[in-house]
């Protein structure tokens, strides 16, 4: 059968070049998508196998001793159960907060006009510069003078903190994309400023809150430096920290390492896989302004 | 507008000079890592240890906070058998451990010296000492060293080498686990060869040269090699020089 190149024939099935170029790409698509899933997958079948099999000379990619060993040992005697009851605390308060107020701070910024609005968003911006190893020292004496150090609270007021500025500027691009006419609407027919967001603004602004808290969550979720400076109690560490602590100086414990890396994993898949399709409208939404 | 303009860059690049400083610090601390052969624990006397001490005096349980600057999966098990056997023997006094990877644990001491949160007791690895020493972290503990009853029974040698980290030869640290470097010798092949276990170097450099062949790839001597081989070569010269 001959097609005639570059001209989609009436039964609608692509020419042999445009069916070579589709193959091409595909293949190319999938080699990224192996080189991207490689390590998870490598980490997944490392957690499942003894260490005797992960440090021997034969590279198995499959287990051949299929063992839960690891996720027991790592839950139980390395406390990973107590990391990730705190670790999920500090998130979870922390989005809340964190959407609360960036919606609070978005509205304000894009509704009002208030002197000194664009002094106050080149601050708020700038705060975003600075690293917070520098800020270490300073906050811990804060803390310490309030007496709240090794308090989840005091983890959850810094995340917060640290993460709400950009999120709040995120959510000024979201709730400029919607118009102020159905507020004004509901507020003339009886509602309050903060009743209008309530039940107006809210429900259309779903995709920017997706947005924020599963960024929010994955931000709190991972932070390293500051739950190991302030917290000193073995007991109210959170699962960065104690992933690394399996990593010691001279061995480091690959099963329980692996296992304790999916562990921490699961929760950030679990919510991105529910919020994934507000995610996606929401990021470019919030880009396009008017 | 153009007057905002340069307070803006003006306040940016200060932010960015500043923070510029901070990362550079923090990198040359997470790159000061050696080898380290011994480790030893430095004794911290703040006000916080001196409290526990009257209370422990008057019967009232105290909490003694212990952070480890190496904690891994075997270690921590390990220290809490001890911390155990402690409690069990000393009623009255409660052990609060803190384990730390030893990647970080220096940074976190640091930033507890400097705001004044210190545990009442906390090991410290010996390739930092320089640094601690150095930043008048540490209290010299001569005296109380000579006081103590079991001073006698540390080897010397090992004194010695602690106080070789000050000018002065103050003491500042005391060991608390050291490595030993040992030689293996394959039974086998010495048999074989109608050799004995060497006990001294000349026996030694002699059954190395006898059960080299080669020609078969035998070699009567192999030293182990990685990162810390130099180590052991040293050890050994050191060893043969003083027999």
């Amino acid at each position: 059968m001959a097609y005639k190149y570059g001209k989609k024939s009436k039964s609608g099935r692509k020419s042999g070049k445009q069916r070579l170029s589709a193959i091409l790409f595909a293949a190319a698509l999938l080699l990224f998508l192996v080189f991207i899933l490689f390590p998870i997958y490598w980490c997944l079948v490392t957690s499942f196998k003894p260490s005797a099999e992960i440090t021997s000379k034969n590279v198995t990619y499959w287990p051949t001793a299929f063992t839960f060993q690891n996720y027991i040992e790592a839950w139980n005697r390395s406390g990973f159960k107590i990391y990730f009851k705190n670790s999920l605390f500090i998130s979870v308060f922390g989005i809340v907060f964190i959407v609360i107020l960036s919606i609070l701070t978005g509205y304000a910024l894009d509704r009002f006009q208030f002197k000194g609005k664009n002094i106050f968003m080149l601050v708020l911006l700038c705060t975003q510069f600075i690293p917070g190893a520098m800020l270490i020292t300073p906050i811990f004496i804060i803390f310490k003078n309030l007496g709240m150090l090794n308090s989840l609270f005091a983890l959850v007021l810094v995340n917060t903190t640290f993460h709400f500025p950009f999120n709040s500027i995120l959510m000024r691009g979201f709730v400029s994309g919607i118009d102020y006419t159905i507020e004004e609407a509901a507020q003339i027919d009886g509602c309050s400023r903060l009743g209008a967001i309530w039940h107006v603004l809210l429900p259309v602004l779903k995709p920017g809150i997706a947005t924020i808290a599963a960024y929010g969550f994955i931000s709190c979720w991972n932070e390293f430096l500051f739950s190991f400076m302030f917290i000193s109690k073995q007991n109210k560490l959170t699962l960065p920290v104690g992933l690394k602590n399996l990593v010691g100086e001279f061995s480091i414990n690959y099963g329980q390492l692996a296992a304790g890396a999916i562990i921490a994993v699961v929760p950030t898949l679990i919510l991105f896989s529910y919020v994934q399709k507000n995610l996606v409208g929401g990021l470019s939404s919030g880009a396009v302004k008017g | 507008m153009k007057k905002m303009r340069n307070v803006l860059a003006g306040t940016l690049a200060a932010a960015m000079a500043v923070s510029m400083t901070a990362c550079s610090s923090s990198n040359t601390e997470t790159t000061a890592q050696t080898t380290a052969s011994t480790q030893t624990e430095a004794q911290q006397t703040t006000a916080q240890a001196q409290t526990t001490q009257e209370a422990a005096s008057s019967g009232e349980k105290v909490t003694v906070t212990f952070w480890d600057e190496n904690a891994g999966d075997e270690r921590t098990e390990y220290y809490m058998q001890i911390i155990e056997n402690f409690e069990k023997e000393n009623p009255d006094i409660h052990i609060e451990y803190l384990g730390l990877s030893s990647s970080d644990a220096l940074s976190k001491y640091q930033t507890a010296i400097a705001a004044g949160e210190t545990p009442d007791v906390g090991g410290l690895n010996n390739s930092w000492a320089a640094t601690v020493i150095g930043q008048n972290h540490c209290v010299a503990f001569d005296d109380m060293f000579a006081a103590w009853e079991g001073s006698k029974d540390i080897e010397e040698g090992y004194m010695e080498i602690c106080r070789t980290y000050h000018k002065n030869g103050n003491l500042y640290m005391m060991p608390t686990s050291a490595n030993f470097i040992t030689l293996w010798t394959n039974d086998a092949m010495f048999e074989q060869a109608g050799l004995e276990a060497p006990k001294t170097w000349d026996e030694f450099f002699e059954a190395a040269e006898k059960l080299t062949d080669k020609d078969n790839g035998q070699y009567g001597y192999t030293i182990r090699g990685g990162s810390a081989s130099p180590a052991v070569l040293i050890d050994f010269i050191y060893s043969y020089l003083n027999q």
